[in-house]
């Protein structure tokens, strides 16, 4: 026990001397005199995949001054060259780090975070990796590339204790309305919301192209089947494609059904049936265990849309004011007036659980990807959300993981 | 037997079938071949559909590649067979931990994790001092530790997690302790109750974050039993912990804590853990914590209350409003409570308040008890009666301003609008607030009838001749006119579909429509009026040509243009449209979004006279919808534009 603590570790002095730096009970950062934190105080990060959404991601975090980004990693030269432009340039040096390989920035003490940007395909794995090599991990939605990856991240978080924030930042930002009208009852009895999101992905029917210069191609198509290099995949063109990605479902799903379970307080279980398209039932439904339904498709305004005994709203609605908003309190976020980027920021000092922990990251990644797989097998699937299986579907169950390609299982 | 394994075979394959679209699945024999192909690529992808094929034959095949394959597809030979738990290679799996390819010993030491190899322990011990490998050892001796749990062999578990607690090392210490809490908590509690503590802030947190997945009894009753002695900070984060993990055990310590409790975050985190595990008879706890003067603990605390379902919750309520004992702060948030969710018993409830309001009371106390008032008022038989009297009754002109105020949002109907015309003309000194009250209302009503609340609006504005009024009024309409001149007559032709072919790959194909060249007899190609599926702006075509999932389909209409005009085609798709004006294409998005206004933003030429603007509306699932303006390059209305369907 304590006499064991014989190895405190960088991050462990920062958060036994800063851990309360964000903790509800003091409104504010400890900052220096002039707002900066010092150098040896700010945690570090590096971002993993610099394609745009990475970027994007990277730039909240840029503007906290109690953070520093100090690498950044890609498989494309060009995309960690243009982190690096940005990282140089907030930072006014020449000193961010550069690499092809996620291990590099896994291996290294001085990083106490990662930003995880890359394509879904990458995301256990890195995530996976970098936990086990010490790091806290922000990773983009949708999180998991299947549903055992969700299991196995979950696990991994639990073993090392770390801080593990998923990246859907609609589901606090852009949803709390909705969160607050349907657990604040001004809707009455809610049990039917919609997430009006794209479809599954498919094959992958690109073809061959050469592969240019600066391009890690092979560290690209990492765990997945190898196929042959086309620009559109670096480009943020995966999606269409079962290797990488769950398509729309997943994509704008992990932030519509993430809002859905979150206003429907089902965040932490999952469906017990899953319903394809079909006669009686014109878009994909989830049945949960207490007769709530989530419905993929078929709302009327925006991406999620509620229904309760004594009213509906959309995102119209909420935009017109057409409902009163009730200044309830949602526990467990810890962003304050900022966002699920400070929401980790301020768990990785303080400890804390984020908003989008990964249980609630995997069980929305989960969700859609049982409607993936009730979309591409046509038939209704059945779901213990307590053992997290599919019942008495073998080929349906199946789907729930994937093989990986060595070395990039590791 | 043969007859279900040869349908669980088959079932397997039917994935991969999908995966390589039109070729035959491949049989375990072919892939057993390929995995030793040398292609790296070939070998590669037969092995990791190996690993996914259920049953003794790919088994075997798996276990056959230990002897003949090398590097890379050795690691994923040895990685396949862990992930399928074939525990009988054990034995060949430990030396390869040794191997001097990193990538080959780090899939031993994790493939031996996966199988729960207890006789590996050993052998993984001595690993832990190979940096390289440290890591995944400590992951694979914790999944050693994880199964041997789930099977019951104890002793296993006990020398696994046993290992790691031994180890001088901060990070196992707390894998161990992890996995003893599943099984054998009394060999961690008495360590864990020190630390959670003592000085040592990180270990302390460390400490409660382990509620967040732990749901051993003895150990979620010690840490409940201790959060009343805890520092303020260490009391939050265990009661939320103890509200994302909700169990009842905690309920006594969850109680105490909130008993001694001052600081507001601690009632605040107390109250919402109690709201999500207490039970009905826990009422008059939360109801206590609504005794105060901090707005944040009593919003936790009315919503911990409702969250109870308290059966008789609104005559609990109504009794702590009309109790002249209670404190004004809790008589307060009482009544808020009972404006939360309006139901049942409105008129006696709304009686009561106006008791209040007219008593004696205290102003903040009357104030909330109007504001109840305005609240219910909407829920009564004759609420424009209610709303009507209340203001002409008001003592003075800010209580008819807080009235109006509340009507517009509590009862924002026509008849409000009615009322606070009528306001307006009769009342000169609240003549601008009524004005503000059908602005607010009116833009709330546009939703449903634009035009209705276009014209309250000119009317207002013109009518109340007031700034505030005006400029809320103009933003309002200026927001209507963004959804007027939306093309409404439209005729269809279609929807496309073929086999195999996704959203985006129709989009791109051309079909009758756009075959103008000669190539078909165009005559044939047939336009129907789309009569169904207008909503709004948008044009709903699984409501007004077919329900579908990847399809297209076309839509024309023609513009009569006053002149020879520059303009903009303004609008929204779910999924893609592409536009033609005059048989020119000027436009292609594909969006793969939900529809909002501004997704295309295409300029175009109209001439003096007839045009023809035509649109193909793609749709990859889900929603496939549109809609489309025709207006300036500044998003104005072009005057004397005109739309018809048929030429």
């Amino acid at each position: 026990m304590a006499s064991s603590f014989k190895t405190m570790t960088r991050r462990d002095l920062l958060r036994s001397s800063l851990a309360l730096a964000g903790c509800a009970l003091i409104p504010g950062v400890a900052l220096g005199k002039d707002g900066a934190t010092a150098a040896n105080e700010r945690v570090t990060m590096a971002l993993i995949g610099c394609g745009s959404q990475g970027r994007g991601d990277m730039w909240n975090f840029l503007t906290f001054n109690d953070f520093q980004v100090i690498a950044a990693c890609d498989v494309v030269r060009d995309h960690f060259l243009e982190a690096k432009r940005m990282i140089d340039g907030r930072y006014g040096n020449n000193d961010c780090f550069t690499t092809y390989d996620y291990r590099d920035i896994a291996n290294r003490d001085d990083i106490d975070t990662v930003l995880i940007g890359t394509p879904d395909h990458w995301h256990e794995n890195i995530s996976i990796y970098c936990m086990k090599h010490g790091k806290d991990v922000y990773c983009e939605k949708p999180e998991t590339l299947t549903i055992m990856a969700g299991k196995r991240m979950r696990a991994a978080v639990s073993r090392y204790n770390r801080v593990f924030s998923g990246g859907s930042q609609r589901v606090w930002q852009d949803y709390n309305p909705y969160h607050k009208l349907v657990r604040g009852g001004v809707l009455g009895e809610v049990k039917e919301a919609w997430a009006n999101v794209g479809g599954p992905s498919s094959d992958f029917d690109l073809p061959a192209m050469e592969t240019p210069e600066g391009v890690d191609w092979d560290r690209w198509c990492g765990p997945t089947e190898w196929h042959a290099f086309h620009p559109n995949l670096i480009n943020g063109g995966f999606r269409p494609y079962r290797d990488y990605s769950g398509g729309g479902t997943t994509d704008w799903g992990c932030h519509a059904f993430g809002g859905c379970m979150f206003a429907l307080g089902l965040q932490d279980t999952g469906p017990v049936e899953i319903i394809p398209p079909g006669p009686d039932h014109p878009n994909l439904t989830l049945v949960f265990e207490n007769g709530a339904r989530i419905y993929h498709g078929g709302g009327w305004d925006g991406v999620i849309n509620f229904r309760g005994t004594e009213g509906d709203v959309s995102e119209k609605d909420i935009r017109d004011g057409k409902y009163q908003i009730p200044n309830i309190y949602i526990p467990h976020y810890h962003g304050g007036a900022g966002s699920i980027y400070r929401d980790f920021a301020n768990c990785v000092r303080t400890r804390e659980k984020p908003f989008r922990s990964i249980e609630r990251a995997h069980r929305t990644a989960t969700v859609a990807h049982l409607a993936n797989i009730a979309h591409w097998l046509k038939r209704t699937i059945h779901w213990d959300p307590v053992k997290e299986e599919i019942i008495g579907d073998p080929e349906a169950s199946l789907w729930m993981d994937r093989a990986k390609r060595a070395p990039y299982n590791i | 037997m043969k007859a279900i394994y040869t349908f669980i075979l088959l079932a397997a394959l039917a994935p991969l079938a999908v995966l390589a679209q039109s070729a035959p699945a491949p049989t375990v024999a072919d892939l057993e071949a390929q995995m030793t192909d040398t292609d790296v690529h070939v070998a590669q992808a037969a092995r990791m559909k190996l690993e996914r094929i259920p049953g003794a034959e790919a088994e075997a095949a798996l276990i056959r590649a230990l002897d003949k394959t090398t590097g890379n597809e050795l690691a994923g030979v040895v990685a396949s067979l862990g992930n399928r738990g074939v525990s009988s290679v054990t034995a060949k799996i430990i030396p390869l931990t040794k191997n001097s390819d990193s990538a080959i010993a780090i899939s031993a030491v994790l493939a031996l994790g996966n199988l729960g190899a207890v006789d590996a322990l050993d052998t993984l011990q001595g690993d832990l001092n190979d940096k390289v490998l440290r890591p995944h050892v400590l992951e694979a001796v914790a999944m050693i530790g994880e199964k041997s749990v789930q099977s019951g062999k104890l002793d296993a578990a006990r020398k696994a997690y046993g290992m790691l607690i031994a180890d001088k090392n901060d990070e196992a210490y707390w894998i161990g302790v992890r996995g003893f809490l599943r099984f054998d908590s009394g060999k961690v509690l008495g360590d864990l109750e020190k630390l959670v503590a003592g000085e040592d802030e990180t270990a302390a947190r460390r400490v409660i974050s382990l509620i967040y997945d732990v749901n051993d009894s003895a150990f979620l009753v010690k840490m409940a039993d201790l959060c009343a002695s805890l520092p303020a900070e260490r009391q939050v984060y265990m009661l939320e912990m103890f509200y994302i993990n909700p169990n009842t055990v905690v309920l006594p310590g969850v109680k105490k804590t909130l008993e001694s409790a001052t600081e507001p975050a601690v009632v605040i985190a107390g109250v919402t853990a109690l709201g999500k595990i207490g039970n009905t008879e826990d009422w008059p706890t939360i109801l206590k914590m609504l005794d105060t003067d901090n707005a944040d603990v009593q919003r936790a605390a009315e919503a911990a209350l409702a969250s109870l379902n308290v059966a008789d919750l609104q005559q609990i309520l109504l009794n702590t409003v009309a109790n002249n004992n209670a404190s004004v702060e809790l008589r307060a948030s009482a009544i808020r409570l009972l404006t939360l969710r309006v139901k049942d018993n409105v008129a006696p409830l709304f009686e009561t308040l106006e008791k209040l309001y007219k008593s004696d009371a205290v102003d903040s106390l009357r104030l909330a008890a109007l504001d109840g008032m305005t609240i219910i008022a909407a829920h009564l038989e004759n609420p424009g009666a209610t709303y009507k009297r209340m203001i002409v009754e008001a003592k003075d002109v800010d209580t008819q301003k807080r009235i109006l105020s509340s009507m517009s949002k509590n009862w924002a109907t026509f008849e409000g609008i009615d009322l606070a015309f009528e306001i307006m003309r009769s009342m000169d000194e609240i003549r601008p607030n009524a004005g503000l009250a059908v602005v607010h209302i009116a833009n709330h009503l546009r939703t449903s009838d634009l035009d209705r609340a276009a014209e309250i609006l000119e009317t207002v504005v013109s009518e109340v001749k007031h700034a505030d009024v005006e400029k809320r009024g103009r933003a309002v309409l200026a927001e209507i006119n963004k959804f007027q001149g939306f093309i409404q007559k439209w005729a269809f032709n279609g929807p496309y579909q073929r086999e195999g072919m996704d959203g985006p790959a129709l989009h791109d194909t051309p079909f009758g429509p756009e075959k103008a060249d000669g190539t078909i007899d165009m005559s044939l190609v047939m336009w129907r009026p789309l009569n169904r599926g207008s909503k709004e702006w948008l044009w709903d075509l699984e409501s007004g040509i077919q329900r579908l999932d990847n399809g297209t389909a076309y839509v024309r209409t023609y513009a009569i243009a006053p002149a020879d005009m520059e303009v903009l085609l303004y609008g929204g798709v779910d999924d893609g449209m592409k536009i033609w004006v005059n048989g020119e294409q000027v436009g292609n998005v594909y969006t793969n979004a939900p529809p909002s206004a501004g997704q295309c933003k295409v300029p175009a030429k109209l001439h003096a006279g007839l045009n023809e603007i035509m649109v193909k509306v793609s749709d990859s699932g889900g929603e496939w919808m549109f809609g489309l303006r025709v207006c300036t390059p500044k998003l104005e209305s072009i005057d004397g534009l005109k739309f018809q369907r048929e030429k």
